[in-house]
Parts: C-alpha cells; sequence; structure tokens
C-alpha cells in the first residue's frame, strides 16, 4: 500500500486546477488524526480552486471521524470545489447515511439508516446550542441506541452536551462545531465526536500565561478542578470533562482529545500522551462507550439537598 | 427574607435538557433577581431529564460570585432533584465557593502538570 496522504498539491489528470489527494486509513487513534493533519496541511496550502480526494487506497473510515474530517475540509469547501471518489459501495453508504456528503453539498440523497447505527454527520454555529439540543433529542432520546440502558444514555447524552457546551466556550472559532457518531453492534461500541476549528487548549493557556506543550494542556484541563476562568468573568467552569472522565472510567469505554499538537487518550484508567509533528488545527473530542454496561450511575452516597449552599 | 418564589427550571429553559450555559444564565438572572429584592428561592429540578455542569455553572455556580455563602444558604433551595443531580449541583456549589475564594490557582495546577520544580 502506498504511504499515507501525499506530500504536496498537484494537479490531477483530470479536470483542470483540481489538486489530488490520496486519502489514507482514519481509524480513531493517532495515525487517523495524523492523516487529518497531512490532509488539513494539504488544502491549506492547496492554489487549486478543487480538490479531488481519491479514495482508491481507502481500506477503512470510522464514520464518527467525518467529525474532524469536515472540520478540516470546511475552510476549502467554503471557496472550492470538492469531489470525493465513491467507487467503492461501503464508503459510500457510510457517508451517505450520516448525511456527510449531503451536507457537505454533494447532490446525493441523504441514505436511509436502515440499522439504525448512524448519528448524523452535522456543523452547528457555536451560538446555536438549542440546535445541538435538537440534534442531541433527535439520535438519543426515545427510540436511542438499542440495548443501551436508559441510565447510561443519559450519561452520554450529558456527556456530549458538557463537551459542545465546552467547545463553544473556549475555542473562540466563527467556524463551528462538528458532530458525528457511530454506534457499532458487534462491538457493543458508540462512538461520537466532536470537532472544532477553535485555538486549542494549549493557547487558551497562553493566553492565561501558562506555558505548556500541547499534550500538557490537555492533561491539565483533565485534571483536578482545573479552569481556565478568572474570576472577573463572574462564573466558574472546569468541571465538564472531568465528570465525563469519570463516568468513562466507571463505563469502560475511553476518551480520546486531539487538541494542537496534542494527542491524549484515557482508556483502562491508563492515559496515553503522544505529539504530532505538526498540529490539528482545532480540538476534537471523541468518546466511546460500552453500551452493554448495565450499571445504574446512581450514586450510593445520600447527598441532602438542606446541606448543599 | 419572608416572601419566597419557586422557579421551575424545566419552564424557564422551555423543557428538560438543562445542558447549555445559554439557559443556566436564564436561570441564574431569575435566581440572582429575586435574591437582590431579598426573596427566598425555591428551584425546581421536577422534569429534567439531562443535567450539566455547564448549565449549573451558569445557573447557580455564579452566584457565589455576587452574594455571600450565607446569604445564599439563608434564601436558595432546591427541591425535585435526583439524588445523582444534586451530587453534580454539590460539585458545582463548591467549586464556586472556592473558585471565588482563590480566582487564580492555574499556575499551581500548572506545575502540579510539569512537576514540582517547574516554574511556568
Amino acid at each position: 500500500m502506498e504511504s499515507r496522504g501525499s506530500s504536496a498539491p498537484v494537479p490531477s489528470a483530470g479536470p483542470p486546477e483540481v489538486a489530488l489527494y490520496r486519502l489514507a486509513d482514519i481509524y480513531t487513534d493517532y495515525d487517523g488524526f495524523q492523516e487529518l493533519i497531512r490532509l488539513h496541511e494539504y488544502v491549506s496550502y492547496c492554489i487549486f480552486p478543487g480538490l479531488h480526494i481519491d479514495t482508491s487506497f481507502l481500506q477503512w473510515l470510522d464514520a464518527n471521524m467525518c467529525a474532524p474530517l469536515g472540520a478540516v475540509l470546511y475552510e476549502f469547501a467554503r471557496h472550492g470545489r470538492i469531489a470525493i471518489e465513491l467507487k467503492k459501495p461501503g464508503l459510500k453508504s457510510i457517508l451517505e447515511r450520516n448525511g456527510f456528503l449531503h451536507n457537505f453539498g454533494f447532490t446525493v440523497p441523504k441514505g436511509a439508516d436502515r440499522y439504525g447505527t448512524t448519528i448524523e454527520y452535522q456543523r452547528f454555529d457555536c451560538g446555536d446550542a438549542e440546535a445541538f439540543k435538537a440534534y442531541v433529542a433527535q439520535h438519543f432520546v426515545g427510540k436511542g441506541i438499542p440495548n443501551m440502558s436508559e441510565a447510561l444514555h443519559r450519561k452520554f447524552r450529558e456527556s456530549i452536551s458538557e463537551v459542545f457546551d465546552n467547545a463553544v466556550e473556549h475555542s473562540g472559532t466563527e467556524a463551528g462545531i462538528f458532530a458525528c457518531g457511530q454506534y457499532f453492534p458487534k462491538k457493543q461500541q458508540l462512538d461520537f465526536c466532536i470537532a472544532d476549528l477553535g485555538i486549542g487548549m494549549r493557547s487558551v493557556l497562553e493566553r492565561r500565561g501558562i506555558q505548556l506543550s500541547a499534550e500538557q494542556a490537555i492533561e491539565w484541563a483533565m485534571s483536578g478542578d482545573n479552569t481556565t476562568r478568572l474570576r472577573s468573568e463572574g462564573r466558574p467552569g472546569g468541571l465538564g470533562l472531568k465528570l465525563i472522565r469519570d463516568f468513562v472510567r466507571l463505563n469502560g469505554g475511553s476518551i480520546l482529545i486531539v487538541s494542537d499538537a496534542g494527542y491524549w487518550r484515557f482508556h483502562g484508567g491508563n492515559v496515553e500522551l503522544r505529539t504530532f509533528p505538526r498540529p490539528f488545527p482545532g480540538t476534537v473530542v471523541n468518546i466511546e462507550i460500552n453500551t452493554a454496561d448495565t450499571q445504574s450511575y446512581c450514586l450510593a452516597s445520600e447527598v441532602d439537598p438542606k446541606s448543599i449552599f | 427574607m419572608d416572601e419566597q418564589i419557586q422557579l421551575k427550571v424545566v419552564e424557564v429553559v422551555g423543557g428538560g435538557l438543562c445542558v447549555a450555559s445559554d439557559d443556566g444564565e436564564k436561570v441564574h438572572a431569575l435566581v440572582a433577581s429575586a435574591l437582590r429584592q431579598g426573596k427566598r428561592v425555591v428551584v425546581s429540578f421536577e422534569g429534567v431529564t439531562d443535567l450539566t455542569s455547564a448549565f449549573l455553572n451558569a445557573a447557580i455556580g455564579q452566584l457565589y460570585g455576587e452574594f455571600s455563602e450565607d446569604y445564599i444558604r439563608a434564601g436558595l433551595s432546591v427541591t425535585g432533584a435526583s439524588n445523582d443531580d444534586l451530587h453534580i449541583l454539590k460539585r458545582v456549589v463548591d467549586r464556586a465557593k472556592q473558585f471565588f475564594k482563590d480566582p487564580a490557582p492555574f499556575r499551581e495546577a500548572a506545575k502540579a502538570v510539569l512537576g514540582a520544580d517547574s516554574d511556568c
């Protein structure tokens, strides 16, 4: 198999002024994000008005990774033309069913989700919390994911809502927030991904005078009671991501965060930190949960409402 | 504080999904206004299906930036919340108290990530 990605924008043999990019496999892992970073660099320096994405070498694309894929292609798509080769039936089916192609301006109908495994790709304006609430209600309230307890559904919904709110609060982006998910019935696993094209956690901390590497910045955000908020901003923050970490630990799932050049993954009680040679242009949070989990998530200790304040 | 009002968050938010900071701000505006007028406020979580710390930080947490702990304790109470929701609320409240007492613990926390000898 050829090496992942293409090294530089080159004219294709097809229509004039169209750059060709050979997309490599995109799993929800370090290599998958490395490929998206390569694609981002490619489109950032592309001088052509058109981009042809060649998928002939693609063996696998995790559908939830359509969120960061859509984010990476978003800016180019605003002024250029994107064509994705869809000769492989599996790929075409996935991108139709989750609405990626439809949402991205392709003239294909949105495919029916016959298996109930798709959580639609969608871009949200940063100020549009109502649209995200409607999206969550559409996909996770009522029908939801089969064989997933209501307690787990609720914890999951609250988790992705925390991530969305966090992106709205901290990303500082006008490009919006991108979301997509996929349920894998055989693995009893649900992956949901939220991406933004914001300044990233490292830069948020840098603006507060804290110099950390990109991966240390993620670890900082995920630890203790840390928050970047100042008292002058009037409101505390900083609990959402930690609550998700607690939930995922109990569930046996994982959280993967990519921000700037940092890679942070929490699974099985362990944190894996890595660095990319080049940065991702924003922040991505992928939550993976074990849908077979039947825990109640009801905390044993009783809280006296009179003792809260 | 003689007068008491009950504030149902699902009515303020327009549904049971109490997850967005913006919605929390709506609740906060009403609670803070009532407290400023010297009223006692009972916040009802009846009918809430989803609740996040982001919502509670905005709705309740930031009250500690304006009012004293004693004043809030005397004027604010909650009803209709599940034990899980109370746990989150308790964490948010404890965090808010700490935040407004010590607003910039960032450097110490950063040192913890970098190691004790680091100076960021």
